[in-house]
């Protein structure tokens, strides 16, 4: 009897988390961050079973691959707790693209019927509040070669 | 009483800042306004953002909170404040007709900052880490000091391509390199990244060589696609410099679109105060230059003309811009004003003219 009841409380919380999860889905439906300087080009394009990852500006060098669910679970929530409407906001901790010793990097999120856009930053050190999302998406850029 | 105090001073201060302005509509060399309320090295809030150097109503509040800034911007370091100020003041003085250099009697105990006008010879010391002795040519680094010398005295052939909205900006700046110690090391590291580990001895780089009389480049592999790197003036003597990546220094078969020796020239314009061409910002981000056209972000390879940014066409054969080497020909002549207001007495680069 206790095992059904569990299975029971099991199933329930499973079905719950779905509904959470088709929520995000259709929240979150893109993220690109980009990181360029004269001699720099990283373009990363993650959606919800992609992730296409661009090392060339004339588009030669372009690779995509799958993306786990669990993945974009992972990032949805990151999006988050990131306040997307915020990030336009969020400062850089660094200014070493100035000198040209960091490439320049931008984050957009399209969300809902809106793309918000970070201001720049310098690839490898960015504001406190997209490190773990940028992270992450670099994580998953540099497993998929 | 401690209110009406309070009030007395306020108004005071307000009187202050009247009076300033009714002097600088006066002329008075003393009292230029001098608007640095942009000026940092940090990003701000959107919202704290001002634009071009304003002359008028922001000084007193922007002079107030310079304390703040400092406390508060690590990053901006009273040297760097005090450099761009004097140069902000030498090119408001030369555009008021008074800065011409010996022209401003300095009363008040300052001296009047003005821009330097003859002519600037810069040794240049090259600091090698290669992987085999003698891998960087002598050919490559005659080629570089020749590339150095044709851009600052306005002599690349592919100047006189021009736009001609741009043609009237276009500057000589008068300045020779000479090719001075060449210092070589050889060395198994592949990247070098750009935390200045190469300027250091103890940490497997060389030691920079008398930077106040001096520019030193160091020559390595930078690694993770950067080009090359710069310090702007009134960091530590000890990192001053430039750091171009083995295969972009001087004329190479390796480095391609950037295999033509413009990464030093770009980055000598930092080494002497320069910013890129699009501030380093969205459209409401200076250069601190004014007769560059606003933009809001860069432009790579070779764009075509007119690439038109924040309403305006953007100069991107700038040296300061980020096209590929063939495609950059010009300084503008704010920048060779920004540049040359280094070199007065008690700037940054005097000892290359004393």
């Amino acid at each position: 009897m206790k095992s059904i009841l569990f299975s029971g409380c099991m199933v329930i919380f499973i079905m719950a988390c779905g509904v959470n999860k088709k929520e995000q889905k259709s929240s979150l439906l893109g993220i690109t961050y980009n990181a360029e300087s004269r001699g720099v080009y990283l373009n990363i394009e993650v959606k919800k079973a992609t992730i296409t990852i661009m090392k060339d500006r004339n588009g030669e060098n372009v690779e995509t691959l799958e993306l786990d669910l669990i993945d974009w679970e992972d990032i949805c929530l990151m999006v988050e707790k990131s306040n997307v409407e915020n990030i336009k906001r969020y400062k850089s901790p660094s200014e070493n693209r100035f000198s040209d010793k960091a490439a320049i990097a931008n984050l957009k999120i399209q969300y809902e019927d809106t793309s918000y856009e970070s201001n720049s930053f310098d690839h490898g050190n960015p504001p406190e509040q997209l490190k773990e999302l940028i992270e992450k998406i670099l994580a998953l850029s540099e497993t998929a070669q | 009483m401690k209110k009406v105090v309070l009030g007395l001073a306020t108004l005071a201060m307000v009187y202050a800042c009247q009076n300033d302005q009714m002097d600088s509509n006066l002329n008075d060399l003393q009292e230029v306004q001098i608007d640095m309320s942009d000026f940092t090295l940090l990003v701000e809030d959107e919202g704290n953002l001002t634009g071009k150097s304003e002359q008028g109503a922001d000084k007193c509040h922007s002079m107030n909170n310079l304390a703040f800034r400092l406390e508060n911007n690590p990053g901006l370091s009273k040297k760097m404040y005090d450099i761009e100020y004097n140069t902000r003041k030498a090119i408001a003085l030369k555009g008021n007709g008074k800065g011409k250099p010996g022209g401003g009697s300095s009363g008040g105990g300052g001296t009047t900052p003005t821009i330097y006008t003859g002519a600037i010879t810069i040794p240049v010391v090259i600091n090698i880490i290669e992987s085999s002795p003698g891998k960087v040519t002598d050919a490559q680094i005659n080629s570089q000091i020749a590339i150095l010398n044709e851009d600052f005295n306005n002599n690349n052939s592919r100047t006189s391509g021009i736009p001609s909205e741009f043609a009237a900006a276009v500057a000589d700046i008068d300045i020779t390199f000479t090719r001075g110690a060449v210092i070589r090391k050889t060395s198994s590291v592949s990247s070098w990244g750009t935390n200045d580990a190469m300027k250091f001895a103890s940490q497997g780089g060389i030691d920079a060589t008398d930077t106040a009389n001096n520019l030193n480049i160091w020559v390595c592999e930078i690694g993770g696609g950067i080009l090359g790197y710069a310090q702007f003036p009134g960091g530590a003597s000890a990192t001053d410099g430039v750091v171009i990546g083995t295969d972009f220094f001087g004329e190479t078969n390796a480095g391609g679109i950037y295999g033509h020796g413009r990464t030093a020239t770009h980055e000598v314009g930092h080494w002497l105060n320069l910013r890129h061409i699009w501030g380093d910002g969205r459209c409401n981000r200076d250069d601190f230059v004014a007769d560059t056209p606003t933009s809001d972000a860069p432009n790579y390879n070779c764009p075509s003309y007119p690439t038109v940014n924040c309403r305006s066409t953007d100069m991107t054969m700038n040296y300061m811009d980020y096209v590929q080497d063939d495609c950059m020909y010009m300084f503008t002549n704010g920048q060779n004003d920004r540049m040359r207001a280094l070199f007065v007495s008690g700037g940054p680069r005097e000892g290359f003219v004393n």
